[in-house]
C-alpha cells in the first residue's frame, strides 16, 4: 500500500523579498510528514513568517518547490493556489484572528464556505454547525451563549481558541500557525497549545508552529530552529 | 454565509452605512419623484381637456387656436359666426357644439363667453365635469361664474358684483363699467386653465360690446343701460370658435376634412390631443434637463459611496487577510465590496422609492387640488423595478474602484496586513 504524501515537502527552494533585492530566503529541504507535529523557532527576522507564507501559498518562491499534501502549489494558478489554501490548509495568526462582525461559530464555519471539500467532509449544514460546536466545546469554549457572541466580545484568550477551532474545522492536511501565543499571558499559552494539539492530534492534522518563546519544546514532535533549515544569504 | 459577510460587515458599520444609504435614497427619491411629477404634470396638460373631439376656428394655425380656446393666451386670430355652430349642431355625426367668445379679462383673468351646454359638455381628465363649488349657474344676463383660481386670488365670494375689462390685458384701461357682473357661481378646483377663467353668456358678451362703435366706449346718448340690454337679449353673431363632441371618434378626419372645405367662410379644425401632443414635445428639453441634474446628483450619491467604501478599505485589511487566509481568493475580496456597494445601491434606491411612494400616497390629494397635477395610481410599476435594477448596475459600477483597490490590497498583503 502506497504511504500517503508527507504533510509539506519542501525541495530547494529560493525566495527573494521584493523590496530586499540580493537576499534570499534559501530551504533545501523541509519535510512535515503526515500528523507530525513541528515547532519552528527563530528569533524575528529569521524568516519564520515568510517560510509559513510560502508553506500557505501566499508568497511563490522564485525557485524550487512546496508540495502540500503531495501537490506542487507553487505551479498553481493564484486561485487554484487560493482553493488549496482553504481545503488543506488551517491557518492562525498572532494576533486580531476574527472577524469581528460573526459570532464565534460563524468564524469557525467560515472556511467551509471556501472549501467545499472541508464542507463535504463533515455533512449538510446542520451537520457542520454541530462539528463548530463540538471543536468550541473541546476547546474549553462550551459556556452559554459563547457560540453565538460577537468575536469582538470575547476576550483575547477565548479569540485565540476560536481561530484554532476554524484552523481545524473540517479536519485539514495542515495547521500552519504563525507566533499564536504571543498575545497571551503563559497559563493560557500552555492551555491554549495544549487543546491545539490534542485537538490536531485527533484531526489527523499536522502543525507547523512558528515562536520565538521557550519552553514548547515537550509538546512537539520534532522542534528545528530557523538557522538549522534556511539560509538568507546575501547573493552573489 | 459568503453573501451574508457584506450585510453583517454594513450592519457593525451601520451609522456610516446609513448616512450612505440615507444619501442614495434622497437622491433616488429626487430622480423618482422628478419622474413621477415629470408624467404627472405630462398626463395633467395631456387631460387639460376631455371628450371634446374637435376645435374649430377662423383659418389659422392648430397651436394658436388650441392656446387660444383652451389655454386661453394670445389673442383671437379672429372670429367665426354663429351660422357655423348652428350647421355643425345640425350634422348627425356631431352630438354637440359649444361656441366660446373670447377677447375680455377681468383682472388678468380670461373672459369667456359660452352657453349653458358648455358646462354640461366641457369635461377634463377622464371625462370629469365642472362641478360648483358655490351658488349656481348664470340665471341673469349679468351672471358671472368663476373659476375657482379667480375666487380664491381675488377674494371673491357668491353675489359680489365684478366689473368685467374691455380687451386680455392685466390692466384694463377700458372697462365695461356700465354693465357689471354679479358672481352667481364658483367652481370646484379642476387643475386646468377653467380655474383662471371668468364664464359669462355668449348673449353678455353681445349686451357688453353691442353698444361700443369701432372700439370706444359708448357716450350716455348711445350706451345701452343693463335693463335694455336684459330687455333685448341680443344673440352672439360672431364667436372666436367652437367645441365640438363627436358621436364616433371616427368621424373626426372626414368632419375636420368637411371643415377645411367650409364653403361661407376660412375655418380650421383640430383635434386637441394631437395638437397637445405637438406642444408637449416642445418641453422635451427642458424635461431632459431636469431628468439629466436629478441622474447627476444620483451619481454624486454613488461616487459618495465609493469614496467610503474606499475609505474603509484600510481599516478592513486585518479583515481581507482573515478571509484570504481561509481560502478567500482576492476575486472573492473584490467580489464582497462589489456585493456591499451594490447593497447599499440597492437599498438607497428601494428606501427612496419608498418614501417617494408613502409621500405621493398622503398627499396626491393635496398636489392635484394646489398643482393640478394627476399623480395617477401610487403603486409599484415595472418601471420602478427597472429603476432598482439601473441602481444595482449603478452601484456596480461605482463599486468596481473600490473592489479593485480591494483585490489589489488583497493581492499585495497575501495573508498578513498592516499591523
Amino acid at each position: 500500500m502506497d504511504q500517503p504524501p508527507p504533510a509539506v515537502l519542501i525541495e530547494n527552494l529560493r525566495y527573494s523579498w521584493r523590496h530586499e533585492r540580493g537576499f534570499y530566503l534559501s530551504v533545501p529541504h523541509l519535510r512535515v510528514e503526515r500528523g507530525e507535529k513541528l515547532l519552528l523557532k527563530g528569533p524575528s527576522g529569521s524568516g519564520k513568517s515568510t517560510l509559513l507564507a510560502l508553506i500557505c501559498g501566499a508568497a511563490v518562491p522564485a525557485a524550487g518547490g512546496v508540495r502540500i499534501a503531495g501537490k506542487q502549489i507553487e505551479s498553481l494558478s493564484p486561485s487554484a493556489r487560493d482553493r488549496m489554501r482553504g481545503e488543506s490548509i488551517g491557518v492562525i495568526f498572532q494576533s486580531l484572528q476574527l472577524i469581528p462582525y460573526l459570532s464565534a461559530i460563524e468564524n469557525v464555519l467560515l472556511p467551509l464556505s471556501f472549501a467545499s471539500g472541508r464542507a463535504r467532509r463533515i455533512g449538510p449544514t446542520a451537520a457542520q454547525r454541530r462539528e463548530a460546536l463540538d471543536l468550541l466545546e473541546r476547546l474549553a469554549l462550551d459556556h452559554a451563549g459563547i457560540a453565538d457572541a460577537r468575536s469582538d466580545e470575547l476576550s483575547i484568550g477565548q479569540q485565540q481558541r476560536v481561530a484554532a477551532a476554524r484552523a481545524l474545522i473540517g479536519s485539514p492536511a495542515l495547521v500552519v500557525a504563525d507566533e499564536p501565543t504571543s498575545a497571551l499571558d503563559r497559563d493560557l499559552r500552555d492551555a491554549f497549545l495544549s487543546v491545539l494539539l490534542a485537538e490536531s492530534a485527533r484531526c489527523g492534522t499536522s502543525v507547523v508552529l512558528a515562536s520565538h518563546d521557550e519552553g514548547f519544546e515537550p509538546l512537539f514532535d520534532r522542534v528545528l530552529h530557523m538557522r538549522d533549515i534556511v539560509a538568507r544569504d546575501e547573493a552573489a | 454565509m459568503i453573501w451574508l459577510l457584506p450585510v453583517k460587515s454594513i450592519a457593525t458599520r451601520r451609522f456610516a452605512t446609513g448616512l450612505i444609504i440615507l444619501a442614495i435614497a434622497s437622491s433616488f427619491a429626487l430622480l423618482i419623484a422628478v419622474e413621477k411629477l415629470r408624467v404627472a404634470a405630462r398626463t395633467s396638460f395631456l387631460s387639460t381637456i376631455s371628450g371634446t373631439d374637435l376645435i374649430i376656428g377662423p383659418r389659422g394655425g392648430g397651436v394658436e387656436l388650441l392656446l387660444q380656446t383652451v389655454f386661453y393666451s394670445g389673442q383671437p386670430q379672429g372670429l367665426l359666426s354663429m351660422n357655423v355652430v348652428e350647421l355643425l349642431r345640425q350634422r348627425p355625426e356631431v352630438a354637440w357644439a359649444e361656441p366660446i367668445s373670447l377677447g375680455d379679462a377681468h383682472r388678468g383673468f380670461p373672459v369667456v363667453g359660452t352657453d349653458k351646454g358648455f358646462l354640461d359638455h366641457y369635461a377634463y381628465r377622464d371625462g370629469r365635469k365642472l362641478v360648483l363649488a358655490h351658488g349656481k349657474t348664470n340665471g341673469d344676463l349679468f351672471d358671472a361664474t368663476l373659476g375657482s383660481e379667480v375666487a380664491a386670488r381675488l377674494g371673491y365670494d357668491v353675489g359680489a358684483k365684478i366689473v368685467i375689462g374691455h380687451g386680455t390685458g392685466q390692466t384694463s384701461f377700458l372697462t365695461h363699467d356700465d354693465k357689471p357682473f354679479r358672481i352667481a357661481g364658483i367652481l370646484q378646483p379642476t387643475g386646468t386653465p377653467i380655474d383662471q377663467a371668468v364664464l359669462i353668456s355668449l348673449q353678455a358678451i353681445e349686451a357688453l360690446h353691442r353698444d361700443w362703435q369701432g372700439g370706444a366706449r359708448p357716450t350716455d346718448a348711445t350706451g345701452i343701460s343693463t335693463g335694455g340690454a336684459r330687455a333685448g337679449r341680443p344673440d352672439q353673431q360672431r364667436v372666436t370658435a367652437v367645441m365640438v363632441g363627436l358621436r364616433s371618434k371616427f368621424h373626426a378626419l372626414s368632419l375636420m376634412r368637411a371643415i377645411n372645405e367650409w364653403p361661407d367662410e376660412p375655418l380650421t379644425a383640430i383635434m386637441p390631443g394631437v395638437v397637445m401632443q405637438e406642444l408637449i414635445g416642445l418641453t422635451r428639453p427642458f424635461e431632459a434637463a431636469l431628468r439629466l441634474v436629478s441622474l447627476c446628483v444620483v451619481a454624486v450619491a454613488l461616487a459618495g459611496m465609493a469614496a467610503a467604501i474606499l475609505a474603509s478599505l484600510e481599516s478592513r485589511r486585518k479583515e481581507m487577510a482573515i478571509l484570504r487566509a481561509v481560502g478567500a481568493s482576492p476575486f472573492h475580496i473584490g467580489g464582497l465590496m462589489l456585493a456591499e456597494a451594490v447593497f447599499l445601491a440597492t437599498s438607497g434606491a428601494a428606501a427612496g422609492m419608498l418614501a417617494v411612494y408613502a409621500t405621493l400616497w398622503a398627499g396626491r390629494s393635496h398636489v392635484d387640488r394646489l398643482f393640478g397635477l394627476s399623480i395617477g395610481t401610487v403603486s409599484p410599476s415595472p418601471d420602478d423595478l427597472l429603476w432598482i435594477i439601473a441602481a444595482a448596475l449603478s452601484g456596480a459600477l461605482a463599486g468596481l474602484i473600490p473592489a479593485m483597490r480591494a483585490y489589489r490590497l488583497s493581492v499585495a498583503d497575501g495573508l498578513a496586513a498592516p499591523a
